[in-house]
C-alpha cells in the first residue's frame, strides 16, 4: 500500500522485492510434508531407474542356473523363473513406467487443451459435439476401450517402439484426455467474454494469439494438477494393461508384466509378487501426495495474495 | 417422471447405433477380419471363399451393418465363434454373476464408508479421522489386481485353516464346485475378491462423506433439529447423513465405469465368472461376435445407471425437478 501511495503523487518510489511465481509455489508447496515426503520418493525412484545401468545383471538375459532365488546380498529382491535379477529388472521397468506415466498423460493433456479449449472458445455447435463425446467417452469402463483399442492395434500388427511402448501411450492417452478437456473449457467459458480478451480482441488479435497468450495460460495451473495426477492414473493403467498382457510386451521388463510373470508360480515363489507391485505403489501414492501439495500451491487466490503483500 | 424416463431412453439410442457402427467398421477394417479366426486351422481358400459368401462378408460394409443391425435389433447378436452359442446366451450367463459382485461390494462399501466418514465428521482430528486421511491416499495407489494377488497370498496361500488344514479362505470361483448351495460357502468365496475389488472405494468414499459431512452440520436445519431435542443419533444420521450423501450420488454414478473396470481384474485373478473375464477371453482369442455384445450391453448398462443415479438424486434433493 506505501509503494503504492507513493506512485500515485508520481514521486520516486523503490520496487518493492518481488518474489518470482517459481519461489511463490515452492514457498506454498514446502508447507505440505507428504508433499515434499512424495517429491522425495518420486526422486529416488527416478535415480534408480537412470542409474539402473549400474547393476551388474543384464535385465533380459537368461541364466537358469540361478533361478527363483531368496533375496540374499547378491540379489536383494531375488530373482525370477529365468534366473534374471528382480532388483535390476524393477529398476528398468521404472523407466518404462515413468516414461509411459509422463509421455501418456503429455499425449492426453495437449489432446484435452485442444477439445477443451476448441469447445469453450467457438462454443455453440462445436462445443455441443465436443462436449457429447466427451461425455462418452467419461460414461464408458475406461479399462474395456483400452484393451478394445490395444487389441485392435495388434491385430493390425502395428507396434510403436521397442515393446510396444507406443502403442501404449497412445492408448492411454487417447482414453485419458476427459478431465483436462472439462478443466481447460470452463477456464475458457469463464475468460471469454472478459474484459482483457475483449481488449485483446479491439486491438485486432488473431483468435490464435487470443487463446495462446491470454485465455490459456490461466489454465495452466489446473491442468499442472491434473496432469500430476493423470501421471499416476497413467503408471497404474500401464501396469494393469501389461498384466492383462496388452501393455509392455516380455521380454522389455515392467511392473505390470513382472506381476504377470509372477502370478503363475506366485504360491511358491511369492517375491516376485511383491517388490514390482510395491514400486508402483510408491510411486502412485507419491505422484498423488505431489498433486495435493500443488494443488494447493498453485491455487490462484493464494499466488495473486502473495503477489499483492 | 415417466416421460422424463422415456425421453433419456430415447435419447440413449443413437449413442448406442453409433457405438455399435464404429466397433463394426473398426473390427471389419483389421487385416484379416473375422475370417482369421478360421484361417488359422487346415482350410483351403475355397472354403475360406465359401465361408466369406455364407457369411456375408463378400456385401459392402454398409449392407453388413444393416443386416447385423436388423438381426440386432430382434435381439440376435449372432453366435460365438469360441464356443458356437449365440452371444446372447453367453452375455446372459455372465450379467449374474457380474452384478453380484460389483453390487454386494458396492453395498458393503457403502455401509463402511457411510460409518467412517460419519465418525471421522463427528469426531473431527480424532485419530480415526486422521487415519482416514492417510488411508484414502494408500486404497487410491493400491492396484486392484496387486491387492487381489497379494490377498491370494496371504489368504489362500500362507494362511490355513487350524481345524481342517485347508487354505483359509478360497481363491476362486462363485462357490466350490460340485459342492450343495451353502450360504458360507458363497460368502467365503465372496470375502478376497470383494476386499480387493472395494479397497480403494472403501477410502475414496469415507473421504468424500467426510467432508460433505462436515459441510452440512453446519446448517440451519441441522441446528433447528437439535433445538427440537431430537437424539444425537437422528440428527447425524437423518438429517445430516441424508443431505450429505445427496453430491455422492453423481460421484457414484461417475465412478461406476472405472468400478467395472476394477472388477475385470478381479474376474481375471479370481477366476470369477463374469461378463469382465468373458470380455477378456474374447479379445484372447479374437471372438468378434462376442466382442461387440459386451460392449453394446455394457454401453446400455451404463446409460440406465446413469438415468438411476438422476432419479436417486431427484428423490434425496426435493429441490431438483426433470422437466418432462
Amino acid at each position: 500500500m506505501a509503494e503504492q501511495a507513493l506512485t500515485m503523487k508520481g514521486l520516486d518510489h523503490q520496487v518493492p522485492e518481488q518474489e518470482t511465481m517459481g519461489q511463490i509455489v515452492w514457498r506454498n508447496f514446502r508447507r505440505h510434508p507428504m508433499g515434499l515426503f512424495g517429491a522425495g520418493m518420486l526422486l529416488l525412484i527416478l535415480l534408480l531407474s537412470v542409474f539402473a545401468f549400474v547393476s551388474p545383471y543384464d535385465p533380459e538375459d537368461l541364466d537358469n542356473a540361478n533361478r527363483w532365488q531368496t533375496p540374499s546380498w547378491e540379489h536383494p529382491f531375488g530373482t525370477d523363473k529365468n534366473g534374471r535379477d528382480i532388483l535390476t529388472r524393477v529398476a528398468y521397468g521404472g523407466r518404462i513406467s515413468l516414461l509411459v506415466g509422463v509421455l501418456a498423460m503429455t499425449t492426453a493433456s495437449i489432446a484435452g487443451t485442444v477439445v477443451g479449449g476448441l469447445a469453450g472458445f467457438y462454443g455453440g455447435v462445436i462445443d455441443n459435439l465436443l462436449m457429447r463425446l466427451t461425455d462418452f467417452f467419461f460414461s464408458f469402463p475406461q479399462l474395456f476401450v483400452l484393451l478394445f483399442l490395444s487389441f485392435i492395434l495388434r491385430e493390425s500388427n502395428i507396434t510403436f517402439m521397442q515393446g510396444g511402448l507406443g502403442n501404449i501411450i497412445l492408448v492411454i492417452g487417447a482414453t485419458s484426455w476427459m478431465t483436462v478437456a472439462r478443466l481447460v473449457r470452463a477456464t475458457f467459458l469463464k475468460l471469454r467474454e472478459s474484459e482483457f480478451v475483449r481488449a485483446a480482441r479491439s486491438y485486432g488479435a488473431s483468435d490464435m494469439h487470443i487463446i495462446l497468450r491470454h485465455i490459456l495460460p490461466n489454465a495452466i495451473g489446473p491442468v499442472i494438477v491434473s496432469g500430476t495426477m493423470g501421471t499416476a492414473w497413467a503408471i497404474l493403467t500401464e501396469s494393469g494393461l501389461s498384466f492383462l498382457g496388452y501393455g509392455i510386451l516380455p521380454p522389455t521388463a515392467s511392473w505390470g508384466n513382472m506381476l504377470q510373470d509372477a502370478r503363475t508360480t506366485m504360491g511358491v515363489f511369492p517375491w516376485q509378487t511383491v517388490f514390482p507391485g510395491m514400486m508402483i505403489f510408491l510411486t502412485v501414492i507419491s505422484l498423488n501426495y505431489v498433486g495435493d501439495a500443488l494443488r494447493d500451491a498453485l491455487d490462484p487466490y493464494k499466488l495473486v495474495g502473495h503477489m499483492r503483500q | 417422471m415417466t416421460r422424463y424416463i422415456v425421453r433419456r431412453l430415447l435419447e440413449a439410442i443413437p449413442l448406442l447405433l453409433l457405438v455399435s457402427l464404429v466397433m463394426f467398421f473398426v473390427l471389419r477394417l483389421v487385416p484379416g477380419g473375422p475370417l482369421a479366426v478360421y484361417a488359422r486351422g487346415q482350410i483351403t481358400p475355397e472354403a475360406l471363399a465359401q465361408i466369406r459368401v455364407k457369411l456375408g462378408l463378400d456385401q459392402p460394409l454398409i449392407v453388413q451393418y444393416w443386416r447385423w443391425l436388423q438381426s440386432a435389433l430382434r435381439g440376435d447378436l449372432g453366435s460365438s465363434f469360441d464356443t458356437g452359442r449365440p452371444v446372447t446366451v453367453e452375455i446372459g450367463e455372465r450379467v449374474g454373476p457380474t452384478a453380484y459382485l460389483i453390487g454386494s461390494t458396492f453395498l458393503v462399501v457403502l455401509v463402511i464408508s457411510i460409518l467412517v466418514g460419519v465418525l471421522s465428521a463427528v469426531k473431527q482430528y480424532s485419530l480415526l479421522d486422521i487415519s482416514t486421511t492417510t488411508l484414502t491416499f494408500i486404497g487410491q495407489a493400491l492396484p486392484v489386481f496387486w491387492v487381489g494377488l497379494m490377498l491370494i497370498l496371504i489368504f489362500f496361500s500362507w494362511t490355513k485353516n487350524p481345524v481342517t488344514g485347508k487354505p483359509l479362505l478360497p481363491a476362486s470361483g462363485m462357490s466350490t464346485v460340485g459342492a450343495d448351495f451353502s450360504i458360507g460357502d458363497w460368502l467365503s468365496h465372496l470375502i478376497l475378491p470383494m476386499t480387493a475389488l472395494g479397497l480403494g472405494w472403501v477410502s475414496w468414499y469415507s473421504r468424500y462423506l467426510r467432508s460433505s459431512m462436515l459441510d452440512v452440520v453446519h446448517e440451519d436445519y441441522i441446528r433447528t433439529a437439535r433445538a427440537k431435542g431430537l437424539s444425537e443419533f437422528k440428527v447425524v444420521f437423518k438429517h445430516a447423513l441424508k443431505n450429505a450423501a445427496i453430491p455422492l450420488v453423481t460421484i457414484v454414478a461417475l465412478d461406476l465405469p472405472v468400478l467395472f473396470g476394477g472388477s475385470l481384474f478381479v474376474e481375471i485373478i479370481f477366476s470369477w465368472p463374469g461378463m469382465g473375464r468373458l470380455f477378456y477371453r474374447a479379445v484372447e482369442r479374437r471372438d468378434y461376435p462376442i466382442l461387440m455384445g459386451t460392449i453394446l450391453i455394457i454401453a446400455a448398462m451404463m446409460v440406465v445407471a446413469n438415468l438411476i443415479a438422476d432419479i436417486v438424486y431427484a428423490y434425496l434433493d426435493p429441490r431438483i425437478r426433470y422437466q418432462d
